[in-house]
C-alpha cells in the first residue's frame, strides 16, 4: 500500500512528463498491474483537459495603448525614465543633488555660526533637551543633522504614526514596522529581490542620502514649498473619496480620465506634453488598498478654495489636523521613503474608477436649467465654515479668528450642508420701479465692472445639522423639512432684512414676468462667513407669502462675475418664456427661499432635497429628488461651473465658447473648463496639489496626532515652522483681499 | 500585435492554453534585444513586449483573480512594474518568466487584500463591453452551432471548472494555472514562484487531487 501511495503521488508528474527514468519505469509498471491507478490517471488527465479547455480570455483591445500611455504619463509626471542608467540627463540629477546638499550644509553652517555666537549656544543648550544621536536603534527616532550638530533638527520619526497607518490598512493588523511605508503591493517587489515600495525606493531614511533628503524635504516644508500636500484621514474611505471629488468638481477641476476622454488618449498625451495644459484637472491614483491620492493641477484660486474646503472636510472627519504636524509628518514619510519620491511614484499607481459624468444638472445643462428657471441664477462661492473649532487646523483656526463674525447658523455641527438660495419670483410691484440696473442688452452679459447696490439675491450658505442629516437619511422628511425651515427662516430673515435696509428696488420693478437683474452683495458680514449671495429679481414686494405650496421660483437670468467686491446688476434683454408655474408667480410677490440639502451622505446616495420657503420662512414646497449616484458629479459640476463664472470679465464664457470649437469638445460639452494651453495661460499659473486620502480610524488618528503634535511642537524648529506657515497664510490673505 | 511579436509567438515560444512546452529557460534573442532597447528608453520596444505577452499575462491574472476588471488593472500594473525595474532584469531567466513572477506577486498581493480593492473599469460600465461582445459572439455561435445543447453543457462545465479553481488556495491555484493553462514545466514554475521543484510537484498533485474530487462527475471515466 505504501508503494501504491507513492505511485499515486507520482501520477501527476507522470502525466506532465516530469519523471526521471527510474520513476517512469516504476510508475508504468504499477499502471500495468493496477486498474485503480489507471482510473486515477485517467481522472487526472480529464481534470487537466478540463482546465485546458477553458476558453482563453481576450485582453481588452486597448490594453497596450493604455499601458503605454500610462507609462509615458508616469515618465512625464515623475520626470524620471525607467531606463535611468542610460538617461543622458542623469548627471543633472547628480549635480542637483550635490547642489542641494551644498545648500543644506551651508544652511547648517549658518545656523551653527549663529548658535555658536557667544552665550547663545550655551543658552540654547540649556533650553533644549539633548536630542538623541542619529541611531537607527534609537526607538524610532532619528536626528537630522548636517554634520556633527544634531540639534539643528530633531524630529520624531513618527514611528507611531506610521504604525498607526499600518494598523488601519486592510485587516487592521499592525505591522509594527515603524518607519516603513505600508503599501500592500510591496510584496510583489520581493519577486525581483528588491523590496521597493510605491516609488521603488524604500529605505529607512537613516542612510546618508536619506538624511540628506530629509534635510532637503524638511527644509522645503519649512519654506512652505510643500504646503500643497493635503492629507486627509477617514474611516469612511468611499464617502470621503466622493466628497473630495465633489470638492474638486465644485472648483472646476475635472478628472482627466473619463470615458469621454478615453477615445482621445492622444489629447491626454498632448496635455502631458505641455505643462500648462495640465491645469484644472486631476488624476486619482490608488496607492494602496486604502490610500488614494489625487494629483491635481490647479490655478492659485482653485488651490486656495480646495484647501479651504478640504479643511472643512477634515473637520467633518473630526480628526485633529495640525498643519505643522501634517507637513512634518509628510516630510518624514517622504524621508522614510529613502529619498524616493513617493508622491511622484507613478508606477505603482492604478487608475481609480470614475463614474461617467453626465454633462447635465439633473438631465439638462446648467445653462438649460437656468434658462428654464430650474437652477439658481448664481452660486458664487462655497462656504467653508468649519464645524467644531476644536478640531480645526491651526491655520484654519487662525483664519477663523480673523474672520470671526456672528454666524446665522442654527447649529454648528458638522454633518450635512444646507445651501440656501433666495430668489424672488417676478411680481407686480406696488411701487414704481427705480432703475438701478443697466438697460437690458441683447443677451445676458457679465458686467466688466461691478456696481454697488442692487436688489439682490440668491443666498447660498451652509447650515450644518447632524440631526437633520440623520433624519434625512432615515427618510424623516417632515422633521428634516422643519429643521431646514427653521435654519432657513433665520438666515432668510437676516438676509432679507439686510436687503431691505440696503438695497433699492430692482431695475425692472413693476414689469411683470421679467426677471432681469442678477446681483451679488459682497456683504462683509455674510461673505465673511462664506455665505454667498446672488439672486434673480423680478419685481418684488415685501408682502407676506401667499404662494401656494408647490410653486417654485421663476426663471433666472443673467450671470454674475466672480471676484466682484460689490453688487452687480446684469439685466438680460431677453428672458426665456416663463414656465407654466410662473403664471402664478406673477401674481405673487413672495420671494422664495430655496434650500437645498446636500450633505455628504445624501450626495452619496444621490439624494437631493430642495425646500422652498417664503419670505416668512414658511415652507411652501419640498422636493425630494433621488438621482443616480453619477449625478453627484453633475451636481459638483454645476457648482464648479457656477464657481468658475466668478472669473472676471466673463473669461470663462469666452473660453467655453472657444473650447467648444477647440480640440477638447468634451470639456466644452460638459462645461467644466477650458484647459487648453491658451485658456490656461490666460488664466493663471498652474500649481500642483496632492491630496492623499488615508483610511484610518479617526480616534486613532486623533491620538496619534495629539502625541505627535506634542512631540513635534516641543522642538523649537517646529515652532519656527509653525511661524513660517502662519506667515505664509497671512501673506496669502494679504494677496487676496477678498478673503478678508 | 507587432510582427516581431507575432514571429516570436509563431516560433513556439509563446503558447496559449495547452500549447507546446516552452524551450530552455534562457532569454530569447528577440526578447533580449527588445529589453535592451527598452532600457535605452525605446517605448516602441516596450510596446512590442507588452503586445507579445499581454495575452498570457492577462489570462494568467484573470484565472487567478476571476474578475476581468481586476485582471486588466493587474496586467497593466505588471507591465508598468516591469518597465520600472527593467534594469534589474539580468537576462538569467526568460523575460516572460520574470514577467510572470511580477504578475504572480501582484496577483497574490491583490488577493491577500481579500477583494476589498476592486478596480473599476475606466472604459465604461464594468465588463459591459466585454459582456456585450461575448454575448454577441455567443449569439452568433448559437446560430451556427448545430448542437446548442452541447454548447450549453460545455459552458456549464467551464463554469464548474472555474468555480472549482476559485475554491483552491492561492498557492495551489497558481501552480495549476501556470502548469495546465500556461503550459509551463515544473522548472519554470519553480523559477517563477521561487520554489523548489519538489514543492511545485507536490502542490500540483494536491491541487489536481482537489480539483478531481470537486469535479468528480465531470472527470468520471
Amino acid at each position: 500500500m505504501k508503494t501504491k501511495g507513492k505511485i499515486q503521488a507520482q501520477l501527476s508528474a507522470y502525466l506532465d512528463g516530469e519523471l526521471d527514468e527510474a520513476q517512469l519505469r516504476q510508475v508504468e509498471e504499477a499502471l500495468e498491474n493496477d486498474g485503480d491507478l489507471r482510473v486515477e490517471l485517467a481522472q487526472f488527465a480529464a481534470t487537466r483537459n478540463l482546465l485546458r479547455d477553458l476558453p482563453a480570455e481576450k485582453p481588452p483591445v486597448d490594453l497596450v495603448s493604455r499601458i503605454l500611455t500610462e507609462a509615458e504619463r508616469n515618465q512625464l509626471v515623475s520626470g524620471q525614465h525607467a531606463a535611468s542608467a542610460s538617461n543622458p540627463l542623469r548627471w543633472v540629477r547628480y549635480v542637483a543633488s550635490a547642489a542641494v546638499l551644498l545648500m543644506a550644509a551651508t544652511v547648517g553652517m549658518i545656523i551653527a555660526v549663529t548658535l555658536c555666537s557667544p552665550g547663545t549656544y550655551q543658552e540654547h543648550l540649556a533650553r533644549t533637551p539633548a536630542p538623541a544621536r542619529s541611531n537607527p536603534d534609537n526607538d524610532g527616532k532619528i536626528a537630522i543633522a548636517d554634520g556633527d550638530r544634531e540639534e539643528d533638527m530633531y524630529i520624531d520619526k513618527l514611528g507611531g504614526t506610521s504604525g498607526a497607518i499600518d494598523q488601519s490598512r486592510g485587516s487592521g493588523t499592525p505591522t509594527g514596522r515603524p518607519g516603513e511605508l505600508a503599501f500592500d503591493d510591496t510584496s510583489s517587489a520581493s519577486a525581483s529581490g528588491n523590496s521597493s515600495g510605491v516609488s521603488g525606493k524604500r529605505g529607512d531614511g537613516t542612510s546618508s542620502t536619506g538624511i540628506a533628503n530629509n534635510v532637503n524635504r524638511i527644509t522645503a516644508v519649512l519654506a512652505g514649498n510643500l504646503t500643497n500636500n493635503e492629507i486627509i484621514f477617514s474611516d469612511r474611505l468611499n464617502d470621503t473619496q466622493k466628497q473630495i471629488e465633489g470638492i474638486l468638481f465644485a472648483n472646476g477641476i475635472a478628472p482627466v480620465v473619463t470615458k469621454k476622454l478615453e477615445p482621445t488618449a492622444e489629447l491626454a498625451k498632448q496635455a502631458d506634453e505641455l505643462p500648462l495644459a495640465r491645469g484644472n484637472f486631476y488624476v486619482a491614483n490608488r496607492l494602496s488598498s486604502d490610500q488614494v491620492q489625487y494629483e491635481a493641477y490647479v490655478t492659485p484660486r482653485q488651490m486656495e478654495k480646495v484647501q479651504e474646503e478640504l479643511g472643512r472636510l477634515r473637520a467633518k472627519q473630526n480628526v485633529s489636523q495640525d498643519t505643522t504636524v501634517l507637513a512634518l509628518a509628510k516630510a518624514s514619510e517622504l524621508a522614510k521613503d529613502g529619498g524616493g519620491n513617493s508622491e511622484n511614484s507613478p508606477h505603482s499607481k492604478s487608475k481609480y474608477c470614475y463614474k461617467e459624468q453626465k454633462p447635465t444638472t439633473g438631465g439638462e445643462t446648467l445653462d438649460e436649467a437656468r434658462s428654464y428657471g430650474r437652477a439658481p441664477a448664481t452660486t458664487v462661492s462655497a462656504g467653508t465654515e468649519s464645524g467644531d473649532k476644536t478640531f480645526l487646523p491651526k491655520t484654519v483656526e487662525a483664519k477663523a479668528r480673523r474672520k470671526a463674525r456672528p454666524s446665522p447658523r442654527v447649529k454648528d455641527t458638522t454633518e450635512g450642508d444646507v445651501r440656501i438660495a433666495l430668489a424672488e419670483a417676478p411680481v407686480v410691484p406696488k411701487a414704481p420701479a427705480r432703475p438701478v440696473a443697466p438697460a437690458p442688452s441683447a443677451k445676458p452679459a457679465i458686467s466688466p465692472e461691478p456696481k454697488p447696490s442692487a436688489p439682490a439675491m440668491a443666498a447660498k450658505t451652509r447650515v450644518t445639522d447632524d440631526a437633520l442629516a440623520k433624519k434625512s437619511e432615515l427618510g424623516d422628511s417632515r422633521q428634516a423639512r422643519d429643521d431646514v425651515g427653521g435654519a432657513a427662516q433665520e438666515i432668510a430673515g437676516k438676509t432679507i432684512a439686510q436687503q431691505r435696509r440696503t438695497e433699492p428696488p430692482p431695475a425692472n420693478h413693476g414689469k411683470s414676468g421679467n426677471s432681469v437683474a442678477v446681483a451679488a452683495i459682497d456683504d462683509p458680514d455674510l461673505l465673511g462667513r462664506r455665505q454667498t449671495l446672488g439672486s434673480r429679481f423680478g419685481a418684488g414686494t415685501d408682502a407676506p407669502s401667499t404662494r401656494p405650496v408647490g410653486q417654485v421660483a421663476g426663471p433666472v437670468g443673467g450671470q454674475i462675475a466672480a471676484g466682484t467686491p460689490n453688487v452687480r446688476v446684469t439685466p438680460p434683454a431677453s428672458v426665456p418664456a416663463a414656465p407654466k408655474h410662473n403664471a402664478d408667480a406673477d401674481k405673487d410677490s413672495t420671494p422664495i427661499v430655496q434650500v437645498t440639502l446636500v450633505d455628504g451622505k445624501a450626495m452619496q446616495a444621490g439624494k437631493k432635497i430642495t425646500i422652498e420657503l417664503d419670505r416668512q420662512g414658511q415652507s411652501v414646497n419640498t422636493k425630494w429628488s433621488t438621482a443616480q449616484s453619477s449625478e453627484t458629479h453633475g451636481l459638483g459640476e454645476a457648482k464648479g461651473l457656477a464657481k468658475a463664472e466668478k472669473l472676471p470679465g466673463g473669461q470663462l464664457v469666452a473660453r467655453r465658447e472657444q473650447a467648444t470649437q477647440s480640440a477638447r469638445p468634451e470639456f466644452a460639452q460638459r462645461g467644466v473648463w477650458d484647459n487648453s494651453p491658451a485658456g490656461l495661460q490666460s488664466t493663471a499659473r498652474v500649481q500642483r496639489l496632492l491630496i492623499t486620502l488615508n483610511y484610518r480610524h479617526v480616534d486613532q488618528a486623533n491620538k496619534t496626532f495629539e502625541s505627535s503634535a506634542a512631540r513635534i511642537h516641543a522642538h523649537p524648529t517646529s515652532q519656527a515652522a509653525a511661524t513660517q506657515i502662519e506667515r505664509t497664510d497671512e501673506k496669502t490673505t494679504q494677496q487676496n483681499p477678498k478673503q478678508k | 500585435m507587432t510582427d516581431q511579436a507575432s514571429n516570436s509567438m509563431a516560433g513556439g515560444e509563446s503558447t496559449g492554453i495547452g500549447g507546446p512546452q516552452p524551450k530552455a529557460a534562457t532569454i530569447s534573442f528577440e526578447d533580449a534585444a527588445l529589453v535592451e532597447q527598452c532600457r535605452q528608453g525605446d517605448m516602441l520596444a516596450f510596446g512590442s513586449l507588452v503586445a507579445k505577452y499581454q495575452e498570457r499575462i492577462f489570462n494568467m491574472v484573470f484565472r487567478m483573480c476571476g474578475r476581468r476588471a481586476d485582471a486588466e488593472e493587474l496586467a497593466q500594473e505588471t507591465f508598468l512594474k516591469a518597465l520600472e525595474r527593467i534594469n534589474q532584469f539580468r537576462g538569467q531567466s526568460k523575460f516572460y518568466t520574470w514577467l510572470f513572477r511580477i504578475a504572480a506577486n501582484l496577483t497574490i498581493s491583490h488577493r491577500r487584500r481579500g477583494g476589498r480593492v476592486r478596480f473599476q473599469s475606466l472604459s465604461g460600465p464594468e465588463e459591459f463591453e466585454q459582456n456585450q461582445a461575448d454575448n454577441l459572439t455567443a449569439a452568433m455561435a448559437r446560430k451556427r452551432n448545430p448542437a446548442p445543447e452541447a454548447a450549453a453543457m460545455a459552458a456549464e462545465a467551464n463554469r464548474r471548472v472555474m468555480e472549482a479553481l476559485e475554491e483552491l488556495d492561492d498557492e495551489f491555484r497558481l501552480v495549476v494555472v501556470l502548469c495546465d493553462m500556461e503550459g509551463m514545466n515544473y522548472a519554470q514554475i519553480a523559477q517563477v514562484l521561487n520554489l523548489p521543484i519538489g514543492t511545485v510537484k507536490s502542490r500540483l498533485h494536491r491541487a489536481r487531487c482537489e480539483l478531481k474530487d470537486k469535479l468528480a462527475d465531470l472527470v468520471r471515466p
